[in-house]
Protein backbone atom coordinates (compact mmCIF):
# COMPACT_ATOMS: atom_id res chain seq x y z
CA UNK A 1 0.00 0.00 0.00
CA UNK A 2 1.10 3.36 -0.98
CA UNK A 3 1.88 5.97 1.64
CA UNK A 4 -0.99 8.39 -0.08
CA UNK A 5 -3.62 5.12 0.10
CA UNK A 6 -2.55 4.58 3.84
CA UNK A 7 -2.80 8.03 4.45
CA UNK A 8 -6.44 8.04 3.18
CA UNK A 9 -7.34 5.46 6.17
CA UNK A 10 -7.98 6.77 9.32
CA UNK A 11 -6.31 5.29 12.32
CA UNK A 12 -4.40 2.77 10.61
CA UNK A 13 -0.87 3.76 11.48
CA UNK A 14 -1.51 4.95 15.05
CA UNK A 15 -3.76 1.51 15.93
CA UNK A 16 -0.73 -0.33 14.81
CA UNK A 17 1.28 1.37 16.79
CA UNK A 18 -0.76 1.13 19.91
CA UNK A 19 -1.37 -2.37 19.52
CA UNK A 20 2.43 -2.73 19.52
CA UNK A 21 2.89 -0.93 22.53
CA UNK A 22 0.12 -2.94 24.60
CA UNK A 23 2.16 -5.74 24.40
CA UNK A 24 -0.95 -8.43 23.32
CA UNK A 25 0.08 -11.42 21.92
CA UNK A 26 0.91 -11.12 18.16
CA UNK A 27 -2.02 -13.31 16.28
CA UNK A 28 -4.01 -10.74 18.33
CA UNK A 29 -2.67 -7.89 17.44
CA UNK A 30 -2.79 -9.05 13.60
CA UNK A 31 -6.20 -10.23 14.05
CA UNK A 32 -6.90 -6.48 15.01
CA UNK A 33 -4.81 -5.12 12.50
CA UNK A 34 -6.52 -7.12 9.78
CA UNK A 35 -10.18 -6.19 11.43
CA UNK A 36 -8.82 -2.57 11.20
CA UNK A 37 -7.71 -2.98 7.79
CA UNK A 38 -11.08 -4.59 6.23
CA UNK A 39 -12.84 -1.74 7.67
CA UNK A 40 -10.65 0.75 6.10
CA UNK A 41 -11.40 -0.77 2.83
CA UNK A 42 -14.98 -0.44 3.66
CA UNK A 43 -14.29 2.95 4.07
CA UNK A 44 -12.03 3.47 0.86
CA UNK A 45 -14.77 1.83 -1.43
CA UNK A 46 -17.45 3.68 0.29
CA UNK A 47 -15.66 7.00 -0.18
CA UNK A 48 -15.07 6.01 -4.17
CA UNK A 49 -18.68 5.55 -4.20
CA UNK A 50 -19.40 9.51 -2.80
CA UNK A 51 -16.65 10.87 -5.12
CA UNK A 52 -18.36 8.49 -8.06
CA UNK A 53 -21.49 9.97 -7.63
CA UNK A 54 -20.13 13.54 -6.95
CA UNK A 55 -18.42 13.25 -10.53
CA UNK A 56 -21.50 11.97 -12.11
CA UNK A 57 -23.27 15.24 -10.73
CA UNK A 58 -20.94 17.57 -12.15
CA UNK A 59 -20.41 15.75 -15.29
CA UNK A 60 -25.09 16.19 -15.19
CA UNK A 61 -24.19 20.01 -14.35
CA UNK A 62 -21.95 20.29 -17.31
CA UNK A 63 -23.95 18.66 -19.41
CA UNK A 64 -26.66 21.54 -18.73
CA UNK A 65 -24.35 24.36 -18.99
CA UNK A 66 -23.65 23.19 -22.12
CA UNK A 67 -27.88 22.77 -23.04
CA UNK A 68 -27.80 26.21 -21.59
CA UNK A 69 -25.26 27.91 -23.76
CA UNK A 70 -26.68 26.46 -26.85
CA UNK A 71 -30.28 27.58 -26.02
CA UNK A 72 -28.69 30.99 -25.80
CA UNK A 73 -27.25 30.64 -28.96
CA UNK A 74 -30.50 29.31 -30.64
CA UNK A 75 -32.49 31.87 -28.33
CA UNK A 76 -30.82 34.70 -29.99
CA UNK A 77 -31.15 33.22 -33.48
CA UNK A 78 -35.20 32.77 -32.61
CA UNK A 79 -35.61 36.57 -31.52
CA UNK A 80 -33.59 37.16 -35.22
CA UNK A 81 -35.82 34.91 -37.03
CA UNK A 82 -39.07 36.13 -35.40
CA UNK A 83 -38.27 39.68 -35.86
CA UNK A 84 -37.58 38.82 -39.51
CA UNK A 85 -40.89 36.92 -40.25
CA UNK A 86 -42.96 39.26 -38.28
CA UNK A 87 -41.98 42.26 -40.56
CA UNK A 88 -42.97 39.67 -43.85
CA UNK A 89 -46.57 38.51 -41.99
CA UNK A 90 -47.05 42.57 -41.68
CA UNK A 91 -46.78 42.87 -45.52
CA UNK A 92 -48.89 40.44 -46.20
CA UNK A 93 -51.42 41.46 -43.72
CA UNK A 94 -51.80 45.03 -45.02
CA UNK A 95 -51.60 43.60 -48.39
CA UNK A 96 -54.69 41.21 -47.60
CA UNK A 97 -56.24 44.30 -46.19
CA UNK A 98 -55.38 46.14 -49.11
CA UNK A 99 -56.80 43.52 -51.29
CA UNK A 100 -59.77 43.31 -49.51
CA UNK A 101 -60.70 46.76 -50.53
CA UNK A 102 -60.53 46.19 -54.20
CA UNK A 103 -63.73 45.72 -55.74
CA UNK A 104 -61.90 42.59 -57.14
CA UNK A 105 -62.50 40.98 -54.19
CA UNK A 106 -66.11 40.75 -54.72
CA UNK A 107 -65.27 37.64 -56.74
CA UNK A 108 -65.89 34.46 -54.23
CA UNK A 109 -63.05 32.67 -55.45
CA UNK A 110 -60.55 35.59 -54.87
CA UNK A 111 -62.66 36.01 -51.25
CA UNK A 112 -61.99 32.73 -50.36
CA UNK A 113 -58.19 33.06 -51.35
CA UNK A 114 -57.76 36.28 -49.32
CA UNK A 115 -59.56 34.20 -46.67
CA UNK A 116 -57.08 31.37 -46.71
CA UNK A 117 -54.30 33.86 -46.43
CA UNK A 118 -55.76 35.73 -43.76
CA UNK A 119 -55.24 32.55 -41.89
CA UNK A 120 -52.00 31.74 -42.70
CA UNK A 121 -51.23 34.98 -41.22
CA UNK A 122 -52.31 34.00 -38.49
CA UNK A 123 -50.93 30.76 -37.80
CA UNK A 124 -47.74 31.78 -39.04
CA UNK A 125 -48.32 34.31 -36.02
CA UNK A 126 -48.85 31.91 -33.26
CA UNK A 127 -45.75 29.98 -34.47
CA UNK A 128 -43.74 33.24 -34.15
CA UNK A 129 -45.14 33.57 -30.83
CA UNK A 130 -44.23 30.38 -29.43
CA UNK A 131 -40.40 31.11 -31.01
CA UNK A 132 -40.61 34.57 -29.06
CA UNK A 133 -41.42 32.59 -25.68
CA UNK A 134 -38.73 30.24 -26.04
CA UNK A 135 -36.06 32.80 -26.88
CA UNK A 136 -37.29 35.87 -25.73
CA UNK A 137 -35.14 37.58 -22.64
CA UNK A 138 -37.58 38.19 -20.08
CA UNK A 139 -37.25 38.86 -16.06
CA UNK A 140 -37.66 35.88 -13.64
CA UNK A 141 -39.59 37.29 -10.59
CA UNK A 142 -38.95 34.90 -8.38
CA UNK A 143 -41.62 34.34 -5.29
CA UNK A 144 -42.37 32.17 -2.40
CA UNK A 145 -45.30 30.00 -4.18
CA UNK A 146 -47.42 27.20 -3.02
CA UNK A 147 -46.52 24.40 -6.07
CA UNK A 148 -49.80 22.96 -5.46
CA UNK A 149 -51.76 26.34 -5.67
CA UNK A 150 -49.67 27.05 -9.37
CA UNK A 151 -50.57 23.56 -10.37
CA UNK A 152 -54.38 24.46 -9.98
CA UNK A 153 -54.48 27.41 -12.06
CA UNK A 154 -52.48 25.34 -14.93
CA UNK A 155 -55.17 22.62 -14.80
CA UNK A 156 -57.94 25.43 -15.06
CA UNK A 157 -55.79 27.16 -17.75
CA UNK A 158 -56.08 23.79 -19.43
CA UNK A 159 -59.15 23.04 -18.68
CA UNK A 160 -60.30 22.85 -22.26
CA UNK A 161 -57.81 20.09 -23.56
CA UNK A 162 -59.21 18.19 -20.70
CA UNK A 163 -62.60 18.28 -21.69
CA UNK A 164 -61.95 18.11 -25.03
CA UNK A 165 -60.22 14.83 -24.67
CA UNK A 166 -62.40 13.38 -22.20
CA UNK A 167 -59.53 13.16 -19.23
CA UNK A 168 -59.98 12.59 -15.84
CA UNK A 169 -57.57 14.41 -13.50
CA UNK A 170 -56.20 12.39 -10.45
CA UNK A 171 -54.81 14.22 -7.54
CA UNK A 172 -52.28 13.59 -5.05
CA UNK A 173 -50.85 16.63 -3.96
CA UNK A 174 -48.32 16.63 -1.01
CA UNK A 175 -49.83 18.54 1.96
CA UNK A 176 -47.47 21.08 3.99
CA UNK A 177 -45.02 21.31 1.38
CA UNK A 178 -42.59 23.71 1.66
CA UNK A 179 -43.15 26.97 -0.41
CA UNK A 180 -41.19 27.44 -3.42
CA UNK A 181 -39.26 30.35 -5.01
CA UNK A 182 -40.33 30.19 -8.59
CA UNK A 183 -41.98 32.88 -11.23
CA UNK A 184 -45.84 32.01 -11.32
CA UNK A 185 -46.65 33.17 -14.91
CA UNK A 186 -43.76 30.71 -16.23
CA UNK A 187 -43.94 28.35 -14.00
CA UNK A 188 -47.68 27.71 -15.42
CA UNK A 189 -46.11 27.98 -18.84
CA UNK A 190 -44.45 24.66 -17.34
CA UNK A 191 -47.11 22.73 -16.53
CA UNK A 192 -49.95 24.35 -19.11
CA UNK A 193 -47.21 22.57 -21.80
CA UNK A 194 -47.17 19.31 -20.10
CA UNK A 195 -50.63 19.22 -19.63
CA UNK A 196 -51.31 20.03 -22.83
CA UNK A 197 -48.84 17.28 -24.49
CA UNK A 198 -50.38 14.79 -22.17
CA UNK A 199 -54.35 15.82 -23.45
CA UNK A 200 -53.15 15.27 -27.13
CA UNK A 201 -51.37 11.94 -26.57
CA UNK A 202 -54.80 10.78 -24.78
CA UNK A 203 -57.31 11.59 -27.82
CA UNK A 204 -59.10 8.38 -26.83
CA UNK A 205 -59.61 10.13 -23.18
CA UNK A 206 -57.65 8.93 -20.34
CA UNK A 207 -56.30 9.57 -16.65
CA UNK A 208 -53.65 11.73 -15.86
CA UNK A 209 -52.18 11.49 -12.28
CA UNK A 210 -50.80 14.63 -10.37
CA UNK A 211 -48.35 13.93 -7.50
CA UNK A 212 -46.26 16.72 -5.45
CA UNK A 213 -43.63 15.81 -3.17
CA UNK A 214 -40.32 16.40 -1.23
CA UNK A 215 -37.41 14.57 -2.87
CA UNK A 216 -35.97 12.39 0.25
CA UNK A 217 -32.89 13.46 1.10
CA UNK A 218 -30.71 10.67 0.36
CA UNK A 219 -31.70 11.39 -3.16
CA UNK A 220 -28.22 11.79 -5.49
CA UNK A 221 -30.61 14.25 -7.03
CA UNK A 222 -30.66 15.96 -4.11
CA UNK A 223 -28.40 18.82 -4.47
CA UNK A 224 -29.40 22.43 -3.97
CA UNK A 225 -26.88 25.64 -4.00
CA UNK A 226 -29.21 27.47 -2.10
CA UNK A 227 -29.39 25.10 0.35
CA UNK A 228 -33.04 24.00 1.75
CA UNK A 229 -35.45 20.96 0.04
CA UNK A 230 -36.22 19.77 -3.19
CA UNK A 231 -39.71 19.45 -4.49
CA UNK A 232 -40.87 17.53 -6.71
CA UNK A 233 -44.28 17.62 -9.03
CA UNK A 234 -44.77 14.40 -10.95
CA UNK A 235 -47.06 14.52 -14.07
CA UNK A 236 -48.03 10.77 -15.27
CA UNK A 237 -50.63 10.07 -18.13
CA UNK A 238 -52.00 7.24 -19.57
CA UNK A 239 -51.39 8.25 -22.92
CA UNK A 240 -49.72 6.40 -25.99
CA UNK A 241 -45.85 7.45 -24.52
CA UNK A 242 -42.73 8.24 -26.16
CA UNK A 243 -41.17 6.08 -28.85
CA UNK A 244 -37.92 4.76 -26.97
CA UNK A 245 -35.59 6.37 -29.74
CA UNK A 246 -37.28 9.69 -29.82
CA UNK A 247 -36.80 10.03 -25.83
CA UNK A 248 -33.91 11.91 -26.40
CA UNK A 249 -35.04 14.39 -29.07
CA UNK A 250 -38.18 15.45 -26.95
CA UNK A 251 -36.49 18.50 -25.13
CA UNK A 252 -34.94 20.17 -28.68
CA UNK A 253 -36.73 23.12 -30.52
CA UNK A 254 -39.00 22.45 -33.40
CA UNK A 255 -39.17 18.54 -32.44
CA UNK A 256 -42.77 17.70 -32.54
CA UNK A 257 -44.67 14.27 -33.95
CA UNK A 258 -47.99 16.54 -34.65
CA UNK A 259 -49.60 17.42 -37.71
CA UNK A 260 -48.69 20.91 -38.64
CA UNK A 261 -51.40 23.39 -36.74
CA UNK A 262 -51.49 20.88 -33.37
CA UNK A 263 -47.54 21.68 -32.53
CA UNK A 264 -44.58 23.48 -33.07
CA UNK A 265 -42.26 21.31 -31.34
CA UNK A 266 -41.59 24.23 -28.69
CA UNK A 267 -43.31 23.39 -25.54
CA UNK A 268 -40.91 21.30 -24.25
CA UNK A 269 -38.02 23.16 -24.98
CA UNK A 270 -39.51 26.41 -23.64
CA UNK A 271 -40.63 23.72 -20.30
CA UNK A 272 -36.82 22.77 -19.93
CA UNK A 273 -35.21 26.32 -20.15
CA UNK A 274 -38.17 27.77 -17.63
CA UNK A 275 -37.02 25.21 -15.61
CA UNK A 276 -33.25 25.50 -15.62
CA UNK A 277 -33.56 29.14 -15.28
CA UNK A 278 -35.27 28.15 -11.45
CA UNK A 279 -32.22 25.63 -11.28
CA UNK A 280 -34.23 22.96 -11.13
CA UNK A 281 -34.25 20.06 -13.95
CA UNK A 282 -37.18 17.88 -15.40
CA UNK A 283 -36.90 14.27 -16.72
CA UNK A 284 -39.47 12.58 -18.85
CA UNK A 285 -39.66 9.10 -18.89
CA UNK A 286 -41.98 6.06 -20.63
CA UNK A 287 -43.83 4.56 -17.46
CA UNK A 288 -43.75 0.45 -17.06
CA UNK A 289 -47.64 0.65 -17.88
CA UNK A 290 -47.24 2.62 -20.72
CA UNK A 291 -47.77 6.62 -20.96
CA UNK A 292 -45.84 9.04 -20.03
CA UNK A 293 -44.51 10.11 -16.16
CA UNK A 294 -42.84 13.83 -16.06
CA UNK A 295 -40.82 14.87 -13.12
CA UNK A 296 -40.33 18.78 -12.44
CA UNK A 297 -37.83 18.98 -9.68
CA UNK A 298 -37.45 22.49 -7.79
CA UNK A 299 -35.16 23.56 -5.12
CA UNK A 300 -37.17 25.72 -2.65
CA UNK A 301 -35.22 28.39 -2.71
CA UNK A 302 -33.10 30.27 -5.26
CA UNK A 303 -29.48 31.28 -4.82
CA UNK A 304 -29.04 35.43 -3.68
CA UNK A 305 -29.57 37.47 -5.22
CA UNK A 306 -33.23 35.81 -5.62
CA UNK A 307 -34.99 38.35 -7.51
CA UNK A 308 -34.25 38.38 -11.03
CA UNK A 309 -32.43 36.50 -13.51
CA UNK A 310 -32.33 37.72 -17.18
CA UNK A 311 -32.40 35.78 -20.59
CA UNK A 312 -29.61 37.09 -22.79
CA UNK A 313 -30.11 38.75 -26.17
CA UNK A 314 -32.06 41.82 -26.03
CA UNK A 315 -34.81 43.23 -28.14
CA UNK A 316 -33.06 46.60 -28.56
CA UNK A 317 -36.86 47.77 -27.32
CA UNK A 318 -35.28 48.87 -23.64
CA UNK A 319 -33.09 51.28 -25.20
CA UNK A 320 -36.05 53.52 -26.40
CA UNK A 321 -37.33 53.78 -23.12
CA UNK A 322 -33.86 55.32 -21.12
CA UNK A 323 -30.53 57.31 -22.66
CA UNK A 324 -29.87 55.78 -26.45
CA UNK A 325 -27.08 53.79 -27.82
CA UNK A 326 -27.07 51.05 -30.64
CA UNK A 327 -24.93 48.36 -28.60
CA UNK A 328 -27.14 45.21 -27.77
CA UNK A 329 -29.74 46.44 -30.25
CA UNK A 330 -30.03 43.41 -33.07
CA UNK A 331 -29.11 44.66 -36.24
CA UNK A 332 -30.64 42.15 -39.15
CA UNK B 1 -59.72 69.43 -47.47
CA UNK B 2 -55.83 69.46 -46.77
CA UNK B 3 -54.30 65.74 -46.58
CA UNK B 4 -52.07 64.90 -43.43
CA UNK B 5 -48.92 64.40 -44.50
CA UNK B 6 -47.42 61.22 -43.22
CA UNK B 7 -43.63 60.14 -43.13
CA UNK B 8 -42.98 56.72 -42.66
CA UNK B 9 -39.01 55.11 -41.92
CA UNK B 10 -39.08 51.34 -42.17
CA UNK B 11 -36.10 49.35 -43.49
CA UNK B 12 -38.42 46.73 -45.18
CA UNK B 13 -39.41 48.25 -48.51
CA UNK B 14 -42.72 46.11 -48.77
CA UNK B 15 -44.02 47.85 -45.27
CA UNK B 16 -43.41 51.39 -46.29
CA UNK B 17 -45.17 50.25 -49.89
CA UNK B 18 -47.87 48.90 -47.88
CA UNK B 19 -48.35 51.95 -45.67
CA UNK B 20 -48.34 54.44 -48.46
CA UNK B 21 -51.22 52.61 -50.41
CA UNK B 22 -53.26 51.77 -47.69
CA UNK B 23 -53.30 55.17 -46.53
CA UNK B 24 -53.47 57.13 -49.86
CA UNK B 25 -56.22 54.94 -50.92
CA UNK B 26 -58.36 56.49 -47.99
CA UNK B 27 -58.24 59.91 -50.00
CA UNK B 28 -56.97 61.46 -46.61
CA UNK B 29 -53.32 61.04 -46.48
CA UNK B 30 -50.18 62.10 -48.15
CA UNK B 31 -47.03 59.45 -47.66
CA UNK B 32 -43.82 59.46 -48.22
CA UNK B 33 -41.64 56.44 -47.60
CA UNK B 34 -38.28 56.29 -47.02
CA UNK B 35 -36.37 53.06 -46.38
CA UNK B 36 -32.82 54.21 -44.46
CA UNK B 37 -33.04 56.52 -41.63
CA UNK B 38 -30.60 59.16 -42.26
CA UNK B 39 -32.53 59.74 -45.31
CA UNK B 40 -35.48 59.06 -43.29
CA UNK B 41 -34.42 62.57 -41.29
CA UNK B 42 -33.54 64.20 -44.70
CA UNK B 43 -36.84 63.47 -46.11
CA UNK B 44 -38.32 64.95 -42.27
CA UNK B 45 -36.93 68.77 -42.90
CA UNK B 46 -37.80 68.79 -46.41
CA UNK B 47 -41.62 67.16 -46.35
CA UNK B 48 -42.38 68.63 -42.94
CA UNK B 49 -44.54 65.48 -42.13
CA UNK B 50 -47.74 65.98 -39.79
CA UNK B 51 -46.64 62.75 -38.16
CA UNK B 52 -44.08 60.47 -38.54
CA UNK B 53 -44.03 56.44 -38.25
CA UNK B 54 -40.81 54.79 -37.35
CA UNK B 55 -39.49 51.25 -37.37
CA UNK B 56 -37.16 50.23 -34.14
CA UNK B 57 -34.90 48.16 -35.41
CA UNK B 58 -33.46 49.45 -38.55
CA UNK B 59 -29.38 49.28 -40.04
CA UNK B 60 -28.03 52.67 -40.06
CA UNK B 61 -29.91 54.35 -36.93
CA UNK B 62 -32.40 52.76 -34.72
CA UNK B 63 -35.84 54.17 -34.29
CA UNK B 64 -35.08 55.66 -30.95
CA UNK B 65 -31.84 57.57 -32.55
CA UNK B 66 -33.75 58.83 -35.27
CA UNK B 67 -36.68 60.11 -32.56
CA UNK B 68 -34.21 61.70 -30.32
CA UNK B 69 -32.63 63.47 -33.60
CA UNK B 70 -36.12 64.65 -34.63
CA UNK B 71 -36.75 66.19 -31.34
CA UNK B 72 -33.41 68.07 -31.21
CA UNK B 73 -34.70 69.66 -34.64
CA UNK B 74 -36.45 72.99 -33.63
CA UNK B 75 -38.80 72.68 -36.68
CA UNK B 76 -39.74 69.37 -35.73
CA UNK B 77 -39.66 68.75 -32.38
CA UNK B 78 -43.45 68.90 -31.73
CA UNK B 79 -44.12 66.07 -34.45
CA UNK B 80 -45.81 63.28 -33.34
CA UNK B 81 -44.01 59.78 -33.64
CA UNK B 82 -46.19 56.28 -33.79
CA UNK B 83 -42.88 53.20 -33.75
CA UNK B 84 -44.63 50.45 -36.03
CA UNK B 85 -42.44 47.45 -34.97
CA UNK B 86 -41.29 43.90 -35.30
CA UNK B 87 -39.58 43.97 -32.06
CA UNK B 88 -42.19 43.99 -29.37
CA UNK B 89 -42.68 40.74 -26.77
CA UNK B 90 -46.22 39.60 -26.51
CA UNK B 91 -48.10 42.41 -23.72
CA UNK B 92 -44.91 44.69 -23.53
CA UNK B 93 -46.32 47.53 -25.12
CA UNK B 94 -50.01 46.98 -23.58
CA UNK B 95 -47.54 47.04 -20.16
CA UNK B 96 -46.19 49.82 -20.70
CA UNK B 97 -50.17 51.77 -21.47
CA UNK B 98 -48.98 50.82 -25.20
CA UNK B 99 -46.49 53.98 -25.49
CA UNK B 100 -42.41 52.56 -25.46
CA UNK B 101 -39.94 55.16 -24.84
CA UNK B 102 -42.36 57.97 -24.88
CA UNK B 103 -44.26 57.43 -28.13
CA UNK B 104 -47.01 54.99 -28.77
CA UNK B 105 -45.97 51.51 -30.08
CA UNK B 106 -47.67 49.26 -32.70
CA UNK B 107 -46.63 45.60 -33.24
CA UNK B 108 -45.93 44.13 -36.31
CA UNK B 109 -48.35 42.64 -37.81
CA UNK B 110 -51.42 44.51 -37.06
CA UNK B 111 -54.27 45.41 -39.30
CA UNK B 112 -54.77 48.02 -41.33
CA UNK B 113 -57.58 49.44 -39.23
CA UNK B 114 -55.64 49.35 -36.12
CA UNK B 115 -52.85 51.19 -37.52
CA UNK B 116 -55.28 53.88 -38.85
CA UNK B 117 -56.97 54.29 -35.71
CA UNK B 118 -53.63 55.06 -33.93
CA UNK B 119 -52.57 57.14 -36.65
CA UNK B 120 -55.81 59.27 -35.88
CA UNK B 121 -55.69 59.48 -32.49
CA UNK B 122 -52.14 61.09 -32.35
CA UNK B 123 -53.15 63.72 -35.87
CA UNK B 124 -55.40 65.43 -33.06
N1 LIG C 1 -47.06 13.14 -22.54
C1 LIG C 1 -46.61 12.81 -23.75
N2 LIG C 1 -47.00 11.64 -24.33
C2 LIG C 1 -46.56 11.28 -25.57
N3 LIG C 1 -45.71 12.03 -26.31
C3 LIG C 1 -45.27 13.19 -25.79
C4 LIG C 1 -45.70 13.65 -24.50
N4 LIG C 1 -45.09 14.84 -24.26
C5 LIG C 1 -44.34 15.11 -25.35
N5 LIG C 1 -44.45 14.14 -26.27
C6 LIG C 1 -43.75 14.08 -27.58
O1 LIG C 1 -42.74 15.07 -27.60
C7 LIG C 1 -42.91 15.93 -28.73
C8 LIG C 1 -42.41 17.31 -28.39
O2 LIG C 1 -43.23 17.93 -27.43
P1 LIG C 1 -43.28 19.51 -27.36
O3 LIG C 1 -44.21 19.87 -26.27
O4 LIG C 1 -41.90 20.04 -27.28
O5 LIG C 1 -43.83 19.94 -28.77
P2 LIG C 1 -45.31 19.73 -29.36
O6 LIG C 1 -46.26 19.38 -28.26
O7 LIG C 1 -45.20 18.77 -30.49
O8 LIG C 1 -45.64 21.17 -29.93
P3 LIG C 1 -45.98 22.50 -29.05
O9 LIG C 1 -45.79 22.15 -27.62
O10 LIG C 1 -45.00 23.50 -29.55
O11 LIG C 1 -47.38 22.83 -29.39
C9 LIG C 1 -44.39 15.83 -29.07
O12 LIG C 1 -44.64 16.13 -30.42
C10 LIG C 1 -44.68 14.37 -28.74
O13 LIG C 1 -44.28 13.54 -29.79
MG1 LIG D 1 -46.32 20.53 -26.46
Amino acid sequence: MSQQTAALIPGRDEGLQTETACGTPIEDRLLTAEGRLFQSQKELVAAMVVAENSHEELRQMQLQLIDAERMETAGCLGMGVAHEIKNLLAVLGFGIDYLSKSPASADPGIQSTLNIMRDSVKRGMVIVRGLVDFSAPRQLEFKARDINAVIESSLLLSKHEFVANHIVIHRELGQGLPSVELDDYKMSQVFVNVFINAAHAMSHGGRIMLRTYVLPSESAKNFSPAGGARIVAQIDDTGHGIPPDKLEQVFEPFFTTKPPGKGNGLGLSVVRQVVTLHGGRIDIRNREGGGVSVTVTLPERQPEPATACELPCGTGLHELAGPRHSEGVYHP
Amino acid sequence: MNKKRILIIDDEPGITLMVKLMLEQTGEYEVREENRSTEGLNAAREFKPDLVILDVMMPDLDGGDVAAQLKEDRQLKGTPIVYLTAALLPGEAEANGGMIGGHPAIPKPVSEEVLIAVIQKNLE
